[in-house]
């Protein structure tokens, strides 16, 4: 800034231009730093969707040299009368449903039995993260081995105490639930985790003033516990949700989808189609109509959880301060 | 049990029948822990049997005449090339991730409001079940003949990490305090100077832990490599996987490659433990 301009008006004027320059300059590093990220994503997220959109308005048959044609949307209305669609919809949905919440029951259990240890509390965590480390076709083929009907250890312990062990993946009535299962087993650790979080950020002087107040283990946990962890439960349900769509590899390991289609998901169908019988066209199709439903479903939750977030009786005092931070910058 | 923080005062006298629960609490924690673990504790322990005990029913428990011919056998039947893939293809992504991604974080959590319209753009590409573009991605690499080569994987493993990676990292940066930043402005540091000398070394924890998730996630990814690569690029899942489909598995070998690809995660996971605490905190506390 120059000091030789006397008047107040000239230091003022040459001051907001050197802070204009100085603003031009931020808003072209911004756009420097952002950009080879930004163009990255965009093209990767944009390209295939293109193949996808051409294919899947096209009766492409990879391997099959008869020319393409334009089918219009005639891929989307085989997949939407095919009752394997509808079915595999289903199927992705109750284990889903069935799945996430009791991952979250359960990885309430566990960390409110891990919150009680001070001691080893950390060691014992990080053992109880490990299912949640591994590979899923790691995780997979060791419940292969586990529940072998020869040679695997848990139907030796169950004919052991007088019960007759199902036959787990290949039974058609017992694949979905050994699937589920498995998923429990991989993923509780993530919910644990997460409440675990939750239960720390709890202020000790809050369980303080409830004893104070004459409140007994079980209404604390009831009126005071249960309250402060519902946004931690939420974050966990809706990322577990949406993950449950993705299960692929225990399914690729443990049942292909059988027996028949009893396990077969959204995701498996697709690969099936595109990957089993090379019908990019409907695959490509089915890619699609996935892609629109989660768009629309991931909104739809998301909305519900931000009205939730705007009660008044948030749970999160850190949220104001932050967002004036962030908005003043 | 209880859900309250166990606050402990200093113990002048502790009781004999403190002293008997506090151990019994640690004996049951161990029991549940092994009975949690038992699947893989399983396949540790088929590791170190020869062939000739895989198939005995009942199963013995313990490996009867232990060997480590697993591991060596392993190694050479498909092992090694699926670590040396993998460990290629997990850690170039990973590179290729925080370069791309530190920049593009930075000016997220400097110039944006959190959670904002652009970072959740970023972060809901993650959320897209990777299914729904692989079709896509299929017919690109034909065409581009980027099919069943390093370089296609790491692009799409890159394409993969990228979102979370700008997630952390920003998240991590809007942690440290600007005052730094502005020292460094007023004793005149060009921006890129300030963003390499200053900010850089405050956030290399971020870094580290951003890049030793995305590690993970292309260590143990699958769907893609099964769908984008051939006989040239074998990544250990897909190692594991064509081992366990084509052949009567060798359960000993496929023990002794899947102990050997989770060995390291699990040494990594006790110092990820406290970052992925610390990171969700963060996440939540700021919402």
């Amino acid at each position: 800034m120059s000091t030789s301009a006397a008047t107040p008006n000239a230091v003022r004027s040459s001051r907001s231009a050197s802070q204009k320059r100085q603003q031009a300059q931020e808003k072209r590093a911004t756009l420097i730093l952002l950009a080879p990220a930004l163009l990255f994503l965009f093209l990767l997220s944009i390209w295939p969707v293109a193949y996808l959109l051409y294919a899947s308005f096209t009766s492409y048959q990879l391997a099959i040299p008869i020319p393409t044609e334009w089918v219009g949307l005639g891929n989307f209305e085989s997949i939407v009368t095919n009752p394997r669609f509808w079915s595999s919809l289903s199927i992705t949905l109750v284990f889903a449903l069935i799945a996430v919440p009791l991952q979250i029951l359960v990885g309430l259990g566990l960390a409110l039995l891990l919150n009680g240890y001070s001691r080893g509390r950390e060691i014992y965590t990080s053992l109880f993260l490990i299912p949640m480390m591994l590979a899923p076709i790691v995780v997979g083929f060791s419940w292969n081995l586990f529940l072998n009907p020869i040679y695997g250890p848990l139907n030796s312990v169950l004919r052991g105490v007088g019960i007759s062990p199902p036959a787990w993946a290949s039974s058609p009535e017992w694949a979905l639930p050994t699937l589920v299962l498995v998923d429990i087993w991989q993923w509780t650790p993530f919910v644990m985790i997460v409440l675990l979080a939750g239960l720390r950020s709890i202020p000790p002087r809050v369980f303080e003033a409830a004893k104070v107040d004459g409140s007994n283990r079980m209404q604390t946990f009831i009126h005071i516990v249960l309250p402060m962890l519902v946004p931690y439960m939420t974050v966990a349900f809706v990322l577990r949700f949406i993950d449950s769509f993705k299960v692929f590899d225990i399914i690729y390991i443990l049942t292909r989808g059988g027996p028949g289609t009893s396990t077969q998901n959204l995701a498996y169908y697709t690969y099936d189609l595109g990957f089993g019988r090379f019908e990019f066209g409907a695959a490509g199709a089915l890619s699609i109509i996935q892609l629109i439903l989660l768009t629309f479903g991931t909104m739809a939750i998301l909305a519900l959880v931000k009205r939730r977030d705007k009660a008044p009786a948030s749970a999160a005092p850190a949220a104001t301060p932050r967002l004036a931070e962030g908005s003043a910058a | 049990m209880s859900p309250i923080p166990a606050s402990h005062p200093p113990a002048d006298r502790a009781s004999f029948g403190e002293i008997l629960r506090e151990v019994l609490k640690h004996v049951v924690m161990v029991a549940l822990l092994l009975l949690f673990l038992c699947p893989l504790l399983w396949l540790l322990l088929t590791a170190f049997k020869p062939y000739a005990e895989l198939f005995n029913s009942p199963p013995s428990v313990l490996p009867v005449n232990g060997t480590l011919a697993n591991f060596t056998e392993g190694w050479t039947v498909g092992g090694g090339k699926g670590i040396g893939d993998s460990l290629i293809v997990a850690s170039l992504s990973t590179a290729i991730c925080l370069v791309l991604g530190f920049p593009a974080a930075y000016a997220l959590a400097r110039r944006f409001p959190p959670h904002g319209q652009l970072s959740f753009t970023i972060l809901s590409l993650r959320m897209m079940p990777p299914i729904v573009p692989v079709i896509g991605f299929y017919l690109l690499f034909q065409e581009l003949s980027l099919f069943d080569t390093y370089t296609g994987l790491i692009i799409i493993y890159t394409f993969m990490n990228l979102p979370l990676v700008i997630w952390l990292l920003s998240e991590f940066i809007r942690q440290i305090p600007k005052s730094y930043e502005e020292a460094a402005r007023i004793d005149g540091a060009p921006w890129y100077r300030l963003f390499w000398d200053v900010l850089l070394p405050l956030s290399a924890p971020g870094v580290l832990t951003a890049g030793i998730l995305s590690m993970i996630f292309a260590w143990n990814e699958f769907l893609f490599a099964l769908v984008l690569t051939g006989e040239n690029v074998i990544t250990l899942p897909k190692a594991l996987a064509s081992f366990f489909l084509f052949q009567q598995p060798n359960w000993g070998q496929l023990g002794a490659i899947g102990i050997a690809a989770v060995g390291p995660l699990l040494i990594i996971s006790y110092y990820m433990q406290r970052s992925l605490i610390r990171s969700f905190s963060i996440e939540l506390g700021g919402r």
